[in-house]
């Protein structure tokens, strides 16, 4: 890489890093209590020296409240970032994005399973059904059955004559059609709980505590970190399959790794806040304007990208309509649709 | 001397279809091998074969292993990624050498400006793939091919949307290549140029028809039998042979 390429990738990362810290702290300090930013950087500093039991007040809600929050909008927005920008390398398609093989059909379809339930599952759904979170087995059902999707594609697609990507992607609509019909099947029976489901598929981080993100994170950071290590397969996929065959690449571990990472932190992400939309398709391609497009740069880039766009979705999701509270989904799509049309438009 | 990359009764199918019917081939080091043939008759499969892309049905196709640091390919128009400096294009052929890991090391970063320098790229660096133009992509490519530093050089018809003159300048940089002890087996139209190769070897339907120098391999009845029209030899002053189709059968 030569010094204004590298450079540019320093550039990137950092800038976008920073816009994060920042995004972060103000986050925290808005919401439907006021709390001045110099209070909102004390609580940070006591809850990050251990003192956040002793918090009390506005530190307590930044601590408590708003900081599980904004964090898990930083850990989805970066699992959907880097997925989107796995995903876009793997298929060669930057209309690719992590939701492609089933996840977010399959995650929905667990939610959907685990409410129906109900009571009759450990953990129960009852508490915070009304408010459209995902309490007690929601979330672990909701990981299944986004695992589950994602294995039911790639059993799909074996087989055939068909080149590997095109079945994946044939499969992936299948297996996403028949699970949001069987949700569907499963919401008219219950129209109950139907609001609820409905909530979560247009995802919410409302809920989210310090338990959620601390069950979150090692999926999301170990699915991360796999694709991470295949940056440079996804390098060499770049010039062509046959040609990154002939770089040594083994073209079905490294489908298989991509497809288990970007998975895992996808699934990890759905299950806790539901399926949010957009990010992963619009991070990757924002990143890509802003610095050289090496996945061993474009990943974190596009991680802290995401995390960005989420975290500013979730502001706006809690400010535009105050005291009220649009769900993060809606935000996404309604101001990631058109940017991302803008964003096609500049480019051809 | 031995061979850089030998081939044994390679026989390969697509389905019913039998397009490879037992081939025997062994390129030597520093020789460039023309491999030519009308349409369909198995020049690519044969190519991806040697490459290691396709699995004979039955047969070996021999090379030092690993065979990612041996054996360079270059496909008939590789894809390169739009928004990649030339540079970063051509230090993917060090992956052989560097795996998903390690940086790249001074012994690498010399591989990738030799490759450059000799493909005439050097000056092209930090442009971006998208603004060159179709012959200087197809230099890009081949310096990738090249920092791979392979011992056997596979190309597909590498003189795809080149003009005239960037065409000879492609055959010089496969002699010089050949010349510093690659083996350089290239899959060629233009009888032309094969017939300046050091070797020919004519496939048609699948096999073997003629493998020799040119003087001996390109002989107007068979080449007419296999082409299916009527070719004619000229020879030019300083002694080449130039093949030339006169009309069909």
């Amino acid at each position: 890489m030569n010094e204004a390429r590298r450079a540019r990738a320093v550039g990137a990362i950092a800038g976008t890093a920073a816009v994060l810290a920042c995004a972060l702290v103000v986050s925290a300090a808005t919401g439907a209590i006021p709390i001045s930013l110099r209070s909102t950087l004390d609580a940070l500093a006591a809850g990050l020296e251990g003192r956040a039991e002793g918090l009390q007040g506005a530190g307590a809600i930044v601590w408590n409240l708003r900081l599980p929050r904004v964090l898990m909008a930083a850990l989805v927005g970066a699992s959907l970032g880097s997925s989107g920008a796995a995903m876009q390398g793997l298929f060669r398609n930057p209309l690719a994005d992590p939701y492609l093989l089933g996840v977010a059909g399959g995650a929905a379809f667990g939610a959907t399973v685990a409410m129906s339930l109900g009571g009759h599952l450990p953990g129960g759904a009852a508490p915070g059904i009304d408010a459209g979170g995902a309490p007690g087995s929601v979330p672990i059902f909701a990981f299944l059955g986004a695992v589950g999707a994602v294995l039911a594609v790639l059993a799909v697609s074996r087989g055939g004559g068909r080149s590997r990507t095109g079945s994946l992607l044939l499969a992936g609509v299948v297996v996403s059609t028949v699970l949001i019909s069987l949700t569907e099947c499963l919401m008219l029976r219950d129209a109950d709980r139907m609001r609820a489901v409905f909530s979560f598929t247009l995802g919410n981080l409302a809920l989210s505590s310090w338990a959620d993100l601390a069950r979150a994170l090692p999926f999301a950071a170990t699915g991360m970190a796999i694709l991470y290590a295949l940056a440079r397969g996804l390098d060499a996929l770049a010039l062509g399959d046959d040609t990154a065959r002939t770089l040594g690449v083994n073209a079905r571990v490294l489908r298989g790794g991509v497809i288990v990472g970007a998975s895992l932190a996808t699934a990890a992400a759905v299950a806790s806040v539901g399926a949010i939309g957009f990010v992963g398709l619009v991070a990757p391609h924002v990143m890509r304007r802003l610095g050289p497009p090496r996945h061993r740069v474009l990943l974190p880039a596009s991680a802290l990208g995401g995390a960005v766009l989420l975290v500013l979705a979730d502001l706006g999701a809690r400010t535009v309509i105050r005291p009220a509270e649009l769900p993060v989904g809606v935000v996404t799509t309604l101001a990631g649709g058109p940017f991302f049309l803008w964003l096609l438009r500049r480019e051809s | 001397m031995t061979a850089a990359l030998s081939a044994e009764d390679v026989r390969f199918s697509y389905g019913e279809r039998a397009v490879l019917g037992g081939v025997t081939l062994a390129v030597r080091p520093g020789e460039v091998v023309a491999l030519i043939g009308p349409n369909g008759a198995g020049k690519t499969t044969l190519l991806k074969t040697l490459a290691g892309l396709l699995t004979p049905r039955t047969g070996h196709v021999h090379v030092v292993p690993p065979r990612s640091r041996t054996v360079a390919y270059l496909a008939q128009s590789e894809d390169l990624p739009a928004e990649w400096t030339v540079r970063e294009v051509v230090e993917l052929g060090r992956l052989p050498h560097v795996g998903f890991w390690r940086a790249l090391a001074p012994m690498d970063v010399d591989a990738v400006k030799r490759a450059m320098a000799r493909t005439a790229v050097e000056d092209l660096a930090t442009r971006l793939v998208n603004a060159l133009s179709g012959g200087e992509r197809q230099r890009v490519a081949l310096a990738r091919a090249l920092a791979q530093e392979p011992r056997v050089l596979l190309l597909d018809e590498p003189a795809t949307h080149l003009d005239l003159r960037h065409q000879v300048d492609l055959f010089a940089a496969l002699h010089d290549e050949a010349a510093r002890g690659t083996a350089v087996v290239a899959v060629m139209h233009d009888l032309a140029f094969a017939a300046q190769a050091d070797r020919c070897v004519l496939l048609g339907a699948g096999t073997v028809r003629a493998d020799g120098p040119p003087a001996e391999a390109l002989r107007p009845d068979l080449l007419g039998e296999v082409y299916e029209t009527s070719i004619e030899l000229l020879h030019t002053t300083d002694g080449r042979i130039v093949p030339t189709a006169t009309r069909s059968r």
